[in-house]
């Protein structure tokens, strides 16, 4: 009955209160108007930052009128029907950023959002562009996405989750159990409240892809990267058998689900990242195969095969605007599900470039012995480095004492730490 | 454009924020667990083995009738069959286990009409030729060279995934060959119902508990009454089941997460290895109990309903290394005790406890990992034994060990991994220590 009541105060404050401002916002802004506002909503990750004072009621989110200016009519129509929609939403936009942070961390562009500016796009311009860097941004928010409204459906704060009972999905075990002695696991049927995570993908796709509407090579491409970032998050959503028997035989098992964490995604995008294939547009004419599928994976593990990822209604627009994705070298492998794409690379990371929010990398922290991307030479791009010594506390002479304790004295030790100029 | 709110948009305090946020978000929360893992893993063991302890809720009730003794063994062995029937996934697995259990069958009872017609016709012969059938007589060689050839066969023959299935089941099926070749004496030969109905009993062939074979036959005379303590035994003994079941399959990596240190990685593998254990043995008391068997010493008494094949709490609070190998299962312990160790114990007690470590790990398929369990097991708490003996002599005190670090040691070995990763690695990465610990008592000793 509240829920309802609030439901009914939320669509008055909206049609009095906010539409307006939004819709007389998107009025200054016609020229630039779909560039990019597909992305929007990722600003409700700083919108909604939860108090610790005064924990949100749902639905506070939601009438928070900074969001509406970054979401479309559907996505608001979306968070309208599900309560406590947005509030998932906006711990996956976190979520998304964390990790970006942390897999690029050591990397010449770190996913700073430090030049958002209010309104405008969380990331800066470079979601504008069709970079690896780009391609990663949408994956890993639409996979964030996905894996939070997932939790928030397993935890009961989003009300209009359903479940889809017995619901068969591909044997994916973990570490390969057991020499396969699992593998013959027959007909177990997955009885729970378990299309968690189908949900999320279900709504991760509706509420992330709005806007791109697959016309441009960019947008097609945003979709692509979009969908592979939802797969990676629902394959890793694996079954997990044990063996039960006399001294490590196994004459039962047992098996259970286990969402994965969101490290874990953020590590297999990363991974993709570094293998992104680079795309350019192909008349569809030319494949054969031009058949969408839904690439929820237990319905159709074949579609996997294809690089058709995108739903029937974006099918339709295919033929319509005809075009797909093909790697710019014809004898790579045209890009798969799980594969992320980009038509173009930034020329340069090096020099703080404000227009798509680079920050460059002066001043930035390096590795001389590193051997990776962190290196000094690297990082740094020829620029040359400093080095400062700094005081490190950290824990040494460690000994172990009987029984069972380990005992260490703190340590105070000089080290150098490189900085790029 | 002014409606966003004030929000810090330094890198820093968003950092801060994000730290705060991943702690709770990173991991799977208590909900998941239950919803994801508690309840389906119960459901999951449900499923197949329900019928298993309704078929033997339904032996026992029959049995509390009195049954006449050949319908006793035939109802049993059909229990079995069916147990085996609905439980086993590989058709090849099944069709090892019913040929090696009817072959079996036909060979002892060749031995022994053998050996009985060589007795009774040429007893001069048999007086000369003394050593070479009391060699038989014992019928030790028989019993090994069977094993030993059943447990090859398979191994060779089968793929691993299949062996792995029913190992457990012929281990059973192994203590129960030995200890009832073992108790007979020539004229009392079990007949072919015997012999099945104590072979397929339904109620151990799964998961064990071994029982003597005087055992079973002592339900058919004294059947034990069913009342509600019966019930109530079982419930507790499933109850236990259950909650080991879930120790070890969701709370284990509940509370040690993945990023805990080496140790309590190691701790956390070695546990869920021994709460499976438990819920196998707490499982098999429920059968056992349903089906009407009870600890032997209680057997007339109506309100004591318990069986005890293992004890948690003296496994996981060790006081010695031994302590633990007698506790893992008691009724295993004893029939090693009684039939492999007392039998070899004149030729010395290096040479019993050699051979006995031998056929243990023979019984165990002579999988790599498990005979280093049992060899390190078994000379760790050797020298526990004799520092212990040294110090207390020394110091004219009691001294109680925790051999807590030996049992991760050992325990990680039976995680499934290991059979990807190999052994070395997953002892190099508890640096070995279980050995330096041996060593150090090698050298006390010395």
């Amino acid at each position: 009955m509240f829920g309802f009541v609030t439901r009914i105060i939320c669509c008055v404050m909206m049609a009095f209160v906010i539409l307006p401002q939004v819709d007389g916002n998107l009025g200054t802004d016609t020229r630039n108007k779909n560039r990019g506002k597909g992305s929007m909503w990722w600003g409700i990750a700083k919108a909604g930052e939860p108090n610790n004072l005064s924990p949100m009621s749902p639905g506070a989110l939601y009438m928070d009128s900074s969001v509406h200016a970054t979401l479309r009519r559907k996505q608001r129509r979306l968070a309208r029907d599900n309560a406590g929609l947005l509030e998932a939403i906006a711990r996956g936009a976190n979520l998304a950023i964390n990790e970006c942070q942390y897999q690029f961390r050591n990397q010449r562009w770190n996913c700073s959002t430090r030049n958002f500016l209010k309104g405008k796009n969380l990331f800066g311009k470079i979601v504008e562009k069709g970079c690896p860097e780009t391609a990663f941004i949408y994956a890993i928010t639409s996979a964030a996405v996905t894996h939070s409204i997932a939790r928030a459906c397993s935890e009961g704060t989003i009300e209009t989750c359903y479940c889809e009972k017995h619901y068969r999905r591909p044997q994916v075990f973990a570490n390969g159990n057991a020499a396969g002695a699992v593998a013959n696991v027959r007909d177990f049927e997955w009885g729970g409240c378990s299309d968690n995570i189908g949900f999320g993908f279900d709504f991760s796709r509706e509420f992330v892809d709005t806007g791109e509407r697959g016309k441009t090579l960019r947008e097609k491409m945003n979709l692509h990267n979009n969908e592979a970032g939802r797969w990676h998050v629902q394959s890793q959503m694996r079954q997990e058998c044990k063996c039960h028997g006399m001294s490590g035989s196994c004459t039962t098992k047992t098996c259970w689900m286990k969402l994965p964490s969101f490290r874990m995604i953020g590590d297999i995008l990363k991974d993709r990242y570094d293998g992104a294939t680079r795309v350019i547009a192909a008349n569809s004419g030319t494949l054969k195969n031009n058949k969408a599928r839904s690439n929820r994976l237990p319905k159709n593990p074949t579609a996997m095969m294809t690089n058709n990822v995108h739903t029937k209604r974006e099918n339709k627009r295919k033929h319509k605007y005809g075009f797909q994705l093909k790697p710019i070298n014809p004898e790579h492998k045209p890009p798969g599900m799980k594969d992320l794409v980009y038509y173009e690379i930034l020329p340069g990371l090096c020099e703080k470039n404000p227009k798509y929010g680079i920050q460059g990398t002066h001043g930035r922290q390096c590795n001389e012995t590193s051997e990776g991307v962190d290196n000094c030479d690297v990082m740094c791009c020829g620029r040359g480095f400093y080095s400062e010594e700094v005081v490190v506390v950290e824990r040494c002479n460690c000994t172990f004492h009987w029984c069972c304790e380990v005992k260490c004295d703190v340590c105070r030790t000089k080290k150098k730490v490189q900085y790029c100029f | 454009m002014d409606f966003w709110p004030d929000i810090p948009t330094s890198d820093e305090s968003l950092q801060y924020y994000f730290n705060d946020f991943d702690e709770d978000f990173f991991h799977e929360t208590f909900n998941d667990i239950w919803e994801n893992c508690v309840v389906e893993s119960i459901k999951s063991i449900y499923n197949s083995l329900s019928i298993t302890i309704y078929i033997n809720l339904g032996f026992g009730l029959a049995t509390s009738l009195g049954l006449p003794e050949n319908i006793f063994h035939w109802l049993s062995a059909l229990c079995g069959f069916y147990i085996l029937i609905v439980t086993l996934q590989s058709a090849k697995g099944l069709a090892v286990i019913f040929i090696s259990y009817l072959t079996i069958y036909v060979i002892i009872f060749v031995i022994n009409t053998f050996h009985k017609r060589l007795k009774e016709n040429k007893l001069k012969e048999y007086d000369r030729r003394n050593k070479y059938f009391h060699f038989v007589e014992n019928s030790s060689i028989a019993q090994y060279s069977l094993i030993i050839f059943f447990v090859l066969f398979e191994y060779i023959l089968l793929e691993k995934e299949t062996w792995l299935e029913i190992r457990g089941i012929m281990m059973v099926f192994s203590m129960k060959l030995i200890s009832i070749i073992t108790d007979i004496d020539l004229q009392n030969f079990p007949s072919f119902s015997q012999y099945c109905g104590y072979m397929f009993s339904g109620s151990n062939i799964l998961f064990g508990p071994w029982i003597t074979y005087d055992y079973y036959l002592f339900l058919i005379k004294y059947p034990t009454k069913k009342n509600i303590y019966w019930l109530l035994g079982i419930v507790r003994a499933l109850f236990l089941a259950l909650f080991f079941l879930t120790v070890s399959n969701c709370w284990t990596s509940y509370f040690i997460p993945d990023d805990s240190n080496k140790l309590l990685l190691g701790y956390k593998e070695a546990l869920s290895f021994r709460t499976s254990h438990y819920f196998i043995c707490y499982l098999s008391e429920a059968l056992m109990l349903a089906a009407g068997w009870k600890e032997k010493d209680h057997h007339f008494d109506e309100q004591y309903w318990k069986l005890s094949v293992t004890n948690p709490l003296n496994i996981e609070l060790p006081s010695a290394l031994s302590i633990v190998v007698i506790n893992w299962n008691k009724p295993m312990h004893y029939f090693f005790k009684k039939y492999i160790y007392r039998k070899w114990l004149p030729l010395g007690k290096f040479y019993a406890i050699f051979l006995t470590f031998l056929i243990s790990s023979l019984f165990h398929g002579f999988e790599i990992k498990i005979s280093l369990v049992l060899l390190s097991l078994g000379i760790f708490s050797y020298l526990q034994i004799l520092v212990r003996e040294q110090v207390s002599q020394t110091f004219n005190i009691c001294v109680k060990v925790y051999p807590l670090l030996h049992l991760i040691f050992l325990g990680v070995l039976m995680d499934e991994s290991t059979n990807e990763i190999g052994i070395y690695t997953k002892w190099s990465n508890l640096y070995f220590f279980s050995l330096w610990i041996m060593f150090i008592n090698f050298l006390i000793v010395k």
